[in-house]
């Protein structure tokens, strides 16, 4: 990477607080973000993807952001001739220009951090912005779009993997899924996607945030020596195959429809020794909110280990990201939803309540 | 080659900082924020907090921005 150094201007901003949402629009779970960049601020690229708590930075190595950092750089020598590959990189348009824009963060936050007193309280934080979106729905009682409940899906939604290390060359390919139907195989590298450059997996991402509910993805996959031209269907619904468990941005959700709970999925094992359909709903309670509107689950009598299996009537096999969605778009503040749970071996009919 | 040294060992120190950002404890999110602010301010490699600054050095050199959050 060393010889990479002093080819870029680095530069670190820390507030986000009036971040210009006009231009910086990326994943706001991360842990890391980069944006490539010239200086009329067209974007060749963006960087940083996560996709678990746990291992936060298992998407991103030295090795690949060196090789997205090349690969930019090839971007920024052929600029502007390039321009039309780029296009699709750029920023959206947005009814906010910065964070405090936003209905419940106006005011809340100062331009400046307090620096010399409480940093940490005068810093807002980039998850903070999904959040805030997410709250406008809520508050005024209508559904979340499927595109701010499943933000910047993971290529592994249409069924491959990029290696972490590489600048997008295919590491996984789910057999029978939208991208092994297309073609793609382990290997090959990815050029671009619906005309776009690709120098990451967070440029992958970015298509697929801005990708129609079903259509076709157009991709060029470089193998050995030879470009090929490919089409991935989008089914209806891919999106909401998508994991949000892991998203910090799942915690208002939460407060919002599970009154604090936390679920784990029940194993195919553990359903048979409970005498549960391995095809309906179950879903384990791992965790109680313990105070304020994270304590109404507890209020209304979940316990730790309580497996769900029937939310509001439903009892489709779910995971906690599903459920999440059903919150999100289905429930309104006020609702109270009937839940079903088994413990030790009887069934217990709840009621929860739906907050803000 | 200074330069080029603080500046990979910024960007792999932000990899491992990383961790401690994903702690919710308080005084270590304190911490971390002093820290990277001591680091990035102190350190001419990068233009800290200055996104103008930054737009007219890459102007001035022709060279792309990398612009980092975390």
């Amino acid at each position: 990477m060393g010889e990479l150094v002093d080819k870029f201007v680095f530069v670190r901003l820390i507030k986000v607080n009036r971040l210009d949402l006009s231009l910086f629009q990326f994943d706001y779970d991360l842990t890391f973000a980069a944006f490539f960049m010239n200086a009329d601020k067209t974007i060749y690229g963006r960087y940083g993807t996560r996709s678990s708590v746990e291992d936060a930075e298992k998407h991103m190595t030295t090795e690949g952001l060196a090789k997205s950092m090349q690969a930019a750089l090839i971007l920024h020598e052929n600029y502007p001739d390039n321009k039309v590959f780029l296009a699709g990189k750029q920023p959206i348009e947005t009814r906010f220009q910065t964070p405090n824009d936003i209905p419940s963060l106006r005011g809340k936050y100062k331009a400046d951090l307090d620096i010399d007193g409480k940093i940490v309280q005068s810093c807002l934080h980039c998850h903070q912005i999904m959040d805030a979106k997410r709250e406008i729905y809520r508050s005024a009682g209508k559904a979340m779009p499927d595109k701010l409940v499943f933000p910047l899906p993971l290529p592994r939604v249409i069924g491959f993997t990029l290696d972490p290390k590489t600048r997008a060359t295919v590491s996984r390919v789910a057999a029978g899924s939208a991208a092994y139907v297309a073609g793609i195989r382990v290997g090959d590298e990815l050029i671009t996607l619906n005309s776009q450059a690709i120098v990451s997996i967070a440029d992958v991402q970015w298509v697929l945030d801005n990708a129609p509910s079903e259509g076709e993805l157009r991709a060029m996959v470089k193998r050995d020596d030879a470009f090929l031209p490919m089409s991935i269907t989008l089914e209806q619904d891919w999106r909401r195959q998508t994991d949000i468990s892991w998203r910090v941005t799942t915690w208002p959700l939460r407060r919002m429809g599970t009154g604090g709970l936390v679920f784990e999925p029940v194993s195919d094992g553990q359903r048979n020794a409970a005498g549960l359909s391995d095809e309906l709903l179950a879903l384990r309670v791992k965790y109680v909110g313990q105070y304020g509107l994270h304590a109404a689950a507890k209020r209304a009598g979940f316990r730790k280990g309580d497996i769900v299996i029937s939310f509001d009537g439903q009892k489709d096999n779910w995971t906690t990201s599903q459920l999440l969605a059903y919150i999100a778009q289905r429930t309104k503040p006020g609702m109270t939803i009937p839940v079903t749970i088994v413990r030790n071996g009887q069934q217990i009919q709840l009621k929860l309540p739906m907050q803000k | 080659m200074t330069h080029r040294l603080s500046v990979l060992a910024v960007l792999m120190a932000l990899a491992a900082a990383n961790v401690v950002f994903g702690q919710s404890v308080q005084q270590t999110r304190e911490m971390a924020v002093r820290n990277d602010i001591n680091k990035f301010q102190d350190d001419d490699s990068w233009v800290y907090d200055d996104f103008d600054k930054a737009i007219a050095v890459a102007k001035e050199t022709d060279r792309p921005l990398m612009v980092v959050f975390r």
